[in-house]
């Protein structure tokens, strides 16, 4: 069984997820609104009950890519000082 | 009918629910009839095996804490004059003593220390003196008397040297030192050395040792004692004695709660200790090792530290470690993030509130949706809340406060170009206050707009700056003690004026003098400020430049931050209780880096924005809390 669930939803502000959520199942943010949940009954839950809409591991990899490649394009495009000492944005391998 | 209670156990309380675990309950056992179980408040100890020391010496003497101890001198064959630092996991080796010394006292910390009333190879007995400043010891002015196993405690700067020997008539002498000099106090009650101590200057405690015009004991050792004394900074008072009688023993703690370690009884080194409340003693659980002139940590009875000594007087030393410690039951609630109100758009490279609660902080600046600005929001624990604009944008520039007393220093203007400007936040409206030496940016700071703090950054060109302090006042910015090491990269800053941490970041490695700015290398260091002076500090589990943080110094948060380009942004959250840093939990998105962040605590605080792609969230921290918790009693 797959550990994760792969899926987009959008962060809707205070208590998109809760501290009681973080500790209940596996959850993490990506770029392009891309969530990753455990693969339990909480974790499912959790994406159904915010209007989430599950994707397939390397379709929510590819949104990722794509969002990731378009803020390397516009960090590229920055001044020395907007860039402000951050890194280049780097590529990103969901778990 | 006879109760088998009345003849056989004692009652227990009955109640409906546990006891309030304050210190009353310690100790207490109870029935809870609603959850069906026997209850109980009451303190674990042990000892358990700690690493070994690198060397094996008897007759050393030692001071700090069981996470921090110093060991130094000490006998082997031959006359030591290394001395050992631990870590409360593994030990390290000090600087020399510039003198060799066995059977010596001291006091202090492992950072600030002191050594004196040493043996030496020649004469037998040495009046010498000398601190440790956590990496070499220097000669200080010799003490009154000339003797060794004495007893020492307290602090580098605030030490007392008691009893001592062999001879007449050093045995009664109490001697203090301020740091500088030594002055005479008044006699111990009785001549003796080999006694064991604890406290401060002007609470001390003193226990066991040979006495020997009370040699009545029997044994091998008729002169071994029970006597225990109070010293109040002037005179002796005796108190309760000892259980059994002990020389060559350790006391870690206080005068009213102290732990007495092993030395010799009657006959052998002993493994046994009992705890002192000021009135009586306990016996404690024992060492595994048997132990007589070794060293042990000398500020606490629940959590200490034992090292060195031989198991008899002719038996090979030891290099075993033991740790001891005392504690209750504990229910941990483990840290975790939760969404906060979303920003008005996408930011970095913000100022914030670094040491407001997160339910009314004040977030400015930034590149906001793309550009610079010069916007402020106010959040109150669910949405942010559109307030007066700064006079200027404000990027990559040093910030903290509160609320209603933030402030932002440095940092990039418009047009683009560091600045020197520092504006002030009142609650309402920005003012123009004092500027900064000289314009920075990548620069840190904490406090507040009446009393703040920035340090490091990078000029164009200053390499100056890196190592620099500034101190504001609410109107002007006054250059102060530099740092030992260089900072940059917008790492964590937190705290006030007077006790403020600076972790992670960019640092000059390997080279200092090669370090003109820009990515040097990503530290986890930890530098702690007093108002006066920068110390080193434990370091972090992970470290890098545009990591963001809050709270105080004995409580705050340092977490997110990136390593080298190209390499994943970190993820860590961690707590500092003013020691040690604990990584906690791990951030809900990998887009932090370069976020601001807020919090009165670690007990709960928020960082909003960050970088990698740019985000508008906001993410709310509830830090990890370890609470008393009942324990069950069970039959088995």
């Amino acid at each position: 069984m797959a550990l994760f669930i792969y899926g987009t939803a959008t962060h809707t502000g205070k208590n998109f997820f809760t501290a009681e959520d973080r500790r209940a199942f596996f959850l993490r943010g990506y770029p392009a609104n891309v969530w990753v949940v455990g693969n339990n009954e909480k974790g499912a839950l959790w994406l159904a009950n915010h209007n989430g809409v599950e994707k397939t591991k390397s379709e929510a990899q590819a949104l990722v890519t794509a969002d990731v490649n378009a803020a390397q394009a516009a960090w590229d495009a920055l001044s020395e000082e907007a860039r402000a000492g951050t890194n280049r944005p780097t590529e990103v391998t969901l778990p | 009918m006879t109760e088998y209670s009345g003849i056989k156990g004692t009652r227990v309380r009955y109640l409906s629910s546990d006891v309030t675990l304050n210190d009353a309950a310690k100790g207490q056992i109870w029935y809870n009839s609603t959850t069906g179980k026997n209850k109980s408040f009451v303190e674990f100890k042990a000892w358990s095996s700690g690493a070994n020391m690198p060397v094996a010496k008897r007759a050393l003497w030692s001071a700090g804490t069981q996470t921090a101890a110093l060991g130094f001198g000490g006998y082997g064959p031959g006359v030591f004059n290394t001395t050992e630092e631990y870590y409360g996991f593994n030990w390290a080796t000090g600087g020399a003593m510039n003198t060799p010394g066995y059977h010596l006292s001291g006091a202090g910390t492992q950072t600030a220390a002191v050594a004196f009333a040493r043996g030496t190879p020649t004469p037998v007995k040495g009046p010498l003196t000398e601190e440790y400043n956590g990496s070499s010891w220097s000669e200080q002015p010799d003490m009154g008397s000339a003797r060794y196993n004495a007893t020492g405690w307290g602090t580098q700067t605030a030490a007392v040297c008691a009893g001592g020997g062999p001879g007449q008539p050093t045995m009664l002498l109490t001697e203090e030192y301020d740091g500088s000099s030594w002055t005479n106090s008044s006699n111990y009650p009785t001549k003796i050395y080999g006694l064991g101590s604890a406290g401060t200057q002007t609470a001390g405690l003193g226990c066991g040792g040979y006495a020997p015009d009370q040699a009545n004991q029997g044994g091998t050792y008729p002169g071994n004692t029970t006597l225990v004394c109070h010293y109040d900074g002037s005179s002796w008072t005796t108190s309760t004695p000892l259980i059994t009688v002990a020389t060559g023993l350790m006391a870690s703690g206080t005068q009213t709660n102290a732990l007495q370690i092993g030395g010799v009884g009657t006959i052998n080194a002993e493994t046994s200790c009992s705890q002192y409340d000021g009135i009586g003693w306990t016996s404690t659980p024992s060492m595994a090792n048997n132990r007589q002139t070794f060293g042990a940590s000398m500020t606490s009875a629940q959590a200490a530290v034992a090292f060195g000594g031989p198991g008899t007087v002719t038996s090979g030393n030891t290099n075993a470690t033991e740790e001891y410690n005392s504690t209750y039951s504990k229910v941990t609630t483990t840290a975790a993030w939760s969404a906060g109100g979303n920003y008005p758009g996408p930011v970095y490279s913000a100022g914030s509130s670094t040491n407001s609660p997160s339910t009314a902080s004040v977030a400015f600046g930034g590149y906001v949706s793309g550009s610079k600005s010069s916007a402020t929001n106010e959040y109150n624990g669910s949405s942010w809340t559109s307030a007066n604009a700064m006079s200027d944008t404000f990027t990559s520039g040093a910030y903290g406060g509160t609320q209603t007393a933030a402030f932002g220093a440095g940092g990039y203007a418009n047009p683009p170009s560091r600045t020197a400007a520092t504006e002030e936040y009142d609650g309402t409206n920005w003012t123009g206050g004092g500027a900064l030496s000289v314009a920075a940016s990548q620069n840190v700071g904490f406090g507040t707009s009446t009393a703040g703090v920035v340090y490091g950054g990078e000029g164009s060109p200053d390499p100056a700056i890196k190592t620099s302090t500034q101190e504001y006042d609410g109107s002007s910015w006054t250059t102060v003690n530099t740092m030992p090491v260089g900072a940059s990269g917008h790492g964590t800053g937190f705290g006030t004026q007077t006790a403020g941490v600076r972790n992670s970041g960019t640092a000059p490695t390997p080279n200092p003098s090669t370090w003109d700015g820009g990515p040097a290398g990503f530290v986890n260091i930890t530098l702690l400020y007093d108002g006066t002076n920068w110390t080193s500090g434990a370091f972090s589990n992970w470290g890098g430049r545009n990591s963001t943080g809050f709270g105080i110094q004995t409580s705050g948060v340092s977490c997110g931050g990136e390593g080298a380009p190209g390499t994943t942004p970190l993820v860590r959250t961690e707590q500092y209780d003013g020691t040690s840093w604990s990584d906690v939990a791990t951030l809900p998105r990998t887009n932090n880096s370069y976020s601001a962040g807020f919090g009165a605590s670690s007990g709960s605080g928020a960082v909003v924005g960050g970088t990698g792609p740019t985000s508008n969230s906001t993410d709310e921290f509830t830090g990890q809390v370890s609470a008393d918790a009942a324990s069950n009693l069970t039959t088995s």
